[in-house]
């Protein structure tokens, strides 16, 4: 890529505020849903990553420690990022993860399940529909939590002292499962819905149970590594 | 890359730290006996590294784990029985995360101690061993449909005249041999092989 020639010196780590927006996503396309969940929409044209932030009001440290985590997994923020980190902006960010799971990737998945299931027999296809009605229940429930108690009580903690017994801990150690189905219904679909001539379609279904279920991780990654260490510092504060 | 020196025991290390990881392979190639076939810094894809390096010992770094996998490993990978599982830790981890191991080697070990504890581990040998039959056997299949059915294990036991600990043996075989772990995904598998209809479980 041409753009990163210029910036020898600053290669590591990978993003920076000085290369271009555009360059961001050529070199890893997972950064187009980031920039989305931040709210900055595509044609920026040639600005750079500092430019477009301060146009859309975008704090320029947390896209770029997002970024560079979701490049490199192993990546854990210090501690002066995690004071420095703007946590309602971290809270938004996993707010439209959300929306786009109910909205888009789980009605997505929902539709290839129908039409996959139009090929199957009624007691097949009902008890697959009726398996994938569960675990979409079940992500709702997991999300309606956060967005219910954790993010509301982030929001109390920021304006007042403590006065709920909640703490962060209880997130993480509540912070349910909702894998488990998921993988569950990738071997039903790899495995054992017996073989017709609905392959195309079974692929295309996985690929997007895939898609979801990185998508879902990379989610995780960010509650546990930036939010919570952030809300943490935030409870030490109010004691 | 792979290093198959013959007979020598095939090795995957899971390291986030280089510095630990460049140490551990050091002290690998003094060990007979054993060879460090590749190292990974994350589990990511492990199943597929595990398919494709076909290690005897998986080296692995407890702390890489989200708190929420850490209690099960095995299951959380799919691991086969077959792979020796040993410990790596340069910090404090809980007993009952230990106990899934096989062995624990500790960031202070020196080479002597390193060897001591592979070569305790009782390993089998992947290569040789027979491959064992995937199938669900004729008494899983009975396991897994009183499962759906909502018996308890306790029930399951009595019915079949088998004691409660083979039962959950039989349902951890059925979890690992079908990769599913919820009951309404095991439902959706007795379905699909007919083993029970759908009234059943209206």
């Amino acid at each position: 890529m041409a753009a990163t020639t210029h910036y020898k010196e600053t290669q590591y780590p990978a993003f920076f505020a000085q290369m271009k927006m555009a360059d961001l996503i050529h070199a890893n396309s997972q950064n187009l849903e980031v920039l989305h969940r931040l709210g900055i929409p595509l044609g920026f044209g040639e600005k750079t990553v500092e430019e477009v932030c301060s146009k859309y009001s975008v704090d320029l440290e947390l896209l770029l420690l997002i970024c560079n985590m979701l490049l490199n997994n192993d990546l854990v923020p210090d501690k002066d990022q995690i004071e420095r980190c703007p946590i309602l902006q971290v809270v938004s960010f996993l707010q439209q993860s959300h929306q786009y799971y109910l909205q888009v990737a789980l009605p997505k998945i929902h539709h290839l399940l129908d039409a996959l299931t139009a090929t199957c027999s009624d007691a097949h296809g009902k008890a697959l529909n009726r398996f994938f009605d569960e675990y979409w229940h079940e992500v709702e429930k997991h999300l309606a939590h956060e967005e219910q108690i954790v993010y509301p009580y982030i929001q109390q903690l920021l304006n007042q002292p403590k006065k709920t017994k909640f703490t962060i801990q209880q997130f993480k150690d509540k912070h349910a499962n909702i894998e488990i189905k998921l993988t569950d219904l990738k071997n039903i679909i790899i495995k054992y819905i017996p073989d017709d001539n609905s392959d195309r379609l079974r692929e295309e279904l996985l690929l997007q149970l895939f898609t979801f279920e990185d998508d879902l991780n990379r989610h995780t990654l960010i509650e546990e590594k930036l939010l919570v260490p952030g809300v943490l510092l935030l409870e030490k504060m109010h004691f | 890359m792979q290093l198959d020196k013959t007979g020598e025991k095939r090795v995957l290390l899971i390291e986030p730290s280089p510095m630990v990881s460049k140490g551990f392979a050091v002290l690998m190639e003094e060990i007979n006996g054993f060879s460090l076939v590749v190292s990974l810094s994350n589990a990511n894809r492990l199943p597929e590294h595990c398919v494709s390096y076909r290690p005897d010992v998986l080296v692995f770094n407890p702390s890489i784990m989200s708190f929420q996998h850490r209690t099960s490993i095995r299951t959380f990978f799919n691991l086969p029985p077959a792979i020796s599982l040993v410990a790596l830790v340069y910090s404090f981890v809980d007993e009952w995360i230990l106990a899934q191991f096989d062995a624990v080697i500790t960031v202070n070990d020196d080479q002597t101690q390193m060897s001591n504890k592979l070569n305790s581990i009782k390993l089998n040998d992947v290569r040789t061993a027979q491959p064992e039959n995937e199938e669900l056997s004729e008494r899983e299949n009975e396991i897994l449909t009183a499962i759906v059915r909502g018996m308890t294990n306790k029930e399951i036991a009595e019915k079949h005249f088998i004691s409660i600990h083979t039962v959950i043996s039989h349902r951890k075989n059925i979890i690992r041999k079908t990769g599913i772990k919820s009951v309404s995904g095991l439902t959706v598998y007795a379905l699909l092989n007919n083993l029970i209809s759908y009234e059943d479980i209206e």
